[in-house]
């Protein structure tokens, strides 16, 4: 009687798991989904994290919630994303840190060892700025600069990131500078505008008041295509040297995550950023930014050309500037 | 830029609110011993996580000030001083609470407190702005100079034993190189644990040190409190009156001024101001056998000192990014959590939430007036909880507080092992505060050290011939030469005595 009993227990309990897991994709979301942040809270990056989130919450009537996790220039974060559930209550946003840490070695991961979902933003870009008595009007008078005064000229540059990937490809076009690590863009700045660096990479919205006042101007913008905001700032490509990064926020899913719930995130996230009015007004107000989707399918492609530009200077990030 | 900073708190009111709140629990955290401003700020930030800029700093400034405030309650009525800022209150509070004029004591405490916290805001109001736009010509070189006076300083002024002190400043610095090196991002001392990739955060070693370690300390001497004798009083008015208080003017004004300058100085703040004023206003009074005994101008020394240090200790915080003090260095981390970095263009980048700060300070002050009289009964009460209560409460919100940092156990671990690690120089009789400046500081001098020779090509001399980083660095080497002559020169005549 007792065995009976256990065994009916025994398959009712597998026929209900059985049940949850079929469920599990049609149904998905049943409880809320936390969304990592590899960047501090305050920064552009956790705004597009958060403003994706509070849409997603709507679309899918689960609340989407923000967590940051930092440090370690990113790998922190994606070092405890991939080793969590791949239910889909678990998901990842980065950007080229995401690639920079790969080829800089910090991170044992790439964007390959987590499912991407698409990419749902692209941020304002970096430019080349410096002050505006700087005896040179584009990249090719920089450069130009730099190989007649090699060392002279201080680039402002972070171990690991993008500006660091920018120090070793204009030093591919001959420019030899002086390339002291700066810390973040705030603090590079600091530098510029108090003299202590000659040239550094920013984004647009941390330098254009100081663009505005006349105390620096822009070189080139480092993105692939112009800015809709600031389109008479050409991109390094059109002035003919074949640099460039995106900061295109990339949503990711634990590897082996249902394909079924990431085309449902997926879905939810395309009619986000190209129906709903009022996330581009939120997302052009704070960061001058413009709606930008590419499919899962195309993400892949695009976060493989990303990486293998990093990882062609893999060796040079690698061996520093100091240690010549 | 007034109306800026009042049309920005007019659209956040909430501050409003959130302030009175932070002052309140200031007060708590200043009067119960063992609980202090720095305590108070640092488990109360993770609360500001949700809250806008301005009503996060809203709330972290009202505990602040409160709780530089408070401890002067207990000092007076228990005779054991809330914080290190009110030690010298008890030397005069107490003996005049026995005398029957604890009234006396606590309304010219609270007033001045008042008044020295108003000085301070003023004076910062004028010299931030200014040296905000002098410290945008600091190249690396210069900060690298002040680093290294700023540690000369700590390390020589909060440690009696001027070993001890080096050893605690210098194990600071070596858990703050623990991570990815802030230069070329090269693993440091990560033992191939992942997560220490990310180092340690400055709030979990500041809440294990202080906290936990507080708490630790507490659990031995728990009993002792209990039959502590609280005196009981009855307010009359303001307790002092207005002739009494005038008379204070010359060593309220001169306080204040003692209390200004140490806060503005980095590392030490009010723990060390308090005492500095009193003894100069015992050296200066015409009474001095009077001192210790009852006298009404030690306790307005001592709290004018303090509290002017607030303002002070927020100037090199707002322009430079050096926090003055250790309570500073909690509001360093609560700016940065909302996207702030202070720094010289922190006036140009957020002026309106810069003067947001000072309005909040100013309301502060007056809030704290208001609160400390009104509540005065309640705050004596809440002085007879029992710290079994309260001991283990302050454990969970630090472990709450250390996992909203970065939502990971690792911090919970991270602050458990400060917390121990702080208790285990306690008891060795290591001081505290140079192992925290050396963690914060730290990683600033090496920063600045390394871009410095990088910009100047390798070349060391450069650190000597700027004016402004040569004057530092050679004053700062004097100062050590003179302390480590001191050591000596006292070692000496320990030994000719003997």
């Amino acid at each position: 009687m007792k065995l009976h009993r256990l065994l009916t227990f025994a398959a009712s309990a597998g026929l209900a798991l059985a049940l949850s897991q079929a469920a599990t994709a049609a149904d998905y979301p049943t409880k809320s989904i936390e969304l990592i942040c590899s960047m501090s809270a305050g920064g552009d990056s956790d705004f597009n994290a958060r403003e994706i989130a509070k849409y997603l919450t709507q679309e899918l009537g689960q609340s989407v919630v923000v967590t940051n996790i930092t440090g370690g220039g990113s790998a922190v974060a994606t070092d405890e994303f991939i080793h969590s559930p791949n239910d889909g209550y678990r998901l990842y946003m980065n950007h080229s840190s995401l690639h920079s840490a790969t080829a800089f070695g910090i991170s044992e991961y790439a964007w390959y060892d987590m499912e991407p979902i698409d990419i749902f933003g692209r941020g304002t870009g970096e430019v080349i700025v410096v002050a505006s008595d700087f005896p040179a009007t584009d990249v090719k008078g920089l450069i130009e600069e730099a190989k007649k005064n090699p060392g002279k000229y201080r680039f402002g540059y972070n171990a690991g990131a993008t500006s660091h990937y920018l120090a070793v490809s204009l030093a591919n076009e001959g420019a030899v500078f002086n390339n002291v690590s700066t810390g973040s863009a705030a603090d590079r700045v600091v530098g510029l505008k108090g003299g202590h660096l000659d040239v550094i990479v920013a984004g647009i919205p941390n330098i254009i008041d100081y663009v505005k006042t006349g105390e620096f101007k822009i070189l080139g913008n480092c993105a692939s295509m112009r800015s809709p905001f600031y389109p008479d700032i050409s991109t390094l490509i059109e002035q003919g040297y074949n640099i460039s990064f995106d900061p295109t926020y990339v949503l990711y899913a634990v590897k082996g995550t249902d394909p079924a719930i990431i085309a449902k995130l997926d879905a939810a996230v395309k009619k986000i950023v190209s129906e709903n009015k009022e996330y581009a007004a939120e997302i052009e107000k704070a960061f001058q930014q413009s709606p930008y989707y590419e499919d899962t399918a195309k993400t892949k492609e695009t976060l493989k050309v990303q990486l293998d530009k990093f990882m062609a200077v893999k060796d040079q990030l690698r061996a520093g500037f100091s240690k010549k | 830029m007034f109306e800026q900073a009042v049309s920005l708190l007019m659209a956040n009111p909430m501050s409003f609110f959130w302030m009175v709140i932070g002052v309140v629990i200031g007060i708590v955290f200043g009067a119960i011993p063992g609980l202090s401003a720095t305590m108070a700020v640092a488990i109360f930030l993770p609360v500001t996580y949700g809250l806008t800029p301005v009503v996060g700093m809203a709330c972290l400034l009202g505990l602040f000030v409160g709780g530089i405030s408070g401890g002067l309650i207990s000092a007076i009525l228990l005779n054991i001083p809330g914080t290190p800022s009110s030690v010298a209150t008890c030397f005069d509070g107490r003996p005049m609470a026995l005398n029957g004029q604890a009234d006396k004591a606590l309304g010219g405490g609270i007033v001045f407190s008042f008044l020295g916290t108003l000085f301070g805001v003023v004076a910062l109001i004028f010299i931030a702005p200014f040296l905000a736009s002098v410290a945008i010509k600091f190249g690396p070189h210069e900060y690298f100079a002040v680093t290294f006076f700023s540690m000369s300083l700590i390390i020589t002024l909060s440690s009696e034993n001027l070993c001890k002190g080096l050893i605690a400043g210098l194990l600071g610095m070596v858990f703050a190189t623990v991570g990815l090196d802030n230069i070329e991002a090269s693993r440091r001392l990560t033992l191939d644990i992942n997560q220490l990739r990310s180092g340690f955060n400055v709030l979990t070693v500041l809440i294990g040190l202080y906290a936990i370690t507080e708490v630790l300390e507490n659990c031995k001497n728990v009993s002792d409190n209990e039959d502590a004798e609280l005196q009981d009083v009855t307010m009359r008015g303001f307790g002092i009156s207005v002739k009494e208080g005038l008379a204070q003017w010359w060593n309220g004004i001169r306080s204040a001024v003692i209390g200004l300058v140490i806060g503005i100085l980095p590392g030490i703040g009010g723990g060390t101001s308090n005492i500095v004023a009193y003894t100069v206003a015992k050296n200066n009074s015409k009474h001095p056998e009077r001192f210790g005994k009852g006298e009404l101008a030690g306790v307005v020394a001592s709290e004018t000192a303090n509290n002017a240090g607030i303002g002070g200790a927020m100037i090199p915080l707002l322009t430079l990014g050096i926090p003055g003090d250790t309570t500073t260095a909690v509001l360093l981390g609560g700016l940065m959590i909302h996207g702030i970095t202070p720094g010289p263009l922190i006036f140009e980048k957020h002026g309106d939430l810069m003067y947001a700060i000072f309005v909040l300070l100013l309301l502060s002050s007056f809030t704290m007036l208001v609160v400390e009289f009104v509540g005065l009964k309640g705050f004596i009460k809440v002085l007879k909880v029992p710290k079994y209560y309260l001991l283990p409460v302050i454990v969970i919100l630090c472990a709450v507080g250390a996992f909203g940092l970065n939502s990971r156990i690792f911090d919970i671990g991270s602050v458990l092992f400060f917390g121990v690690v702080g208790y285990l120089m306690s008891r060795c009789k290591y001081p505290l505060p140079p192992m925290i400046l050396g963690f914060i500081l730290g990683p600033i001098l090496e920063v600045n050290l390394r871009r410095g020779l990088t910009s100047s090509q390798g070349n060391f001399l450069d650190f000597f011939s700027r004016p402004i980083s040569g004057v530092l660095i050679g004053f700062t080497l004097l100062y050590i030469v003179y302390s480590i002559y001191r050591v000596m020169a006292s070692r000496r005549s320990i030994l000719i005595t003997e």
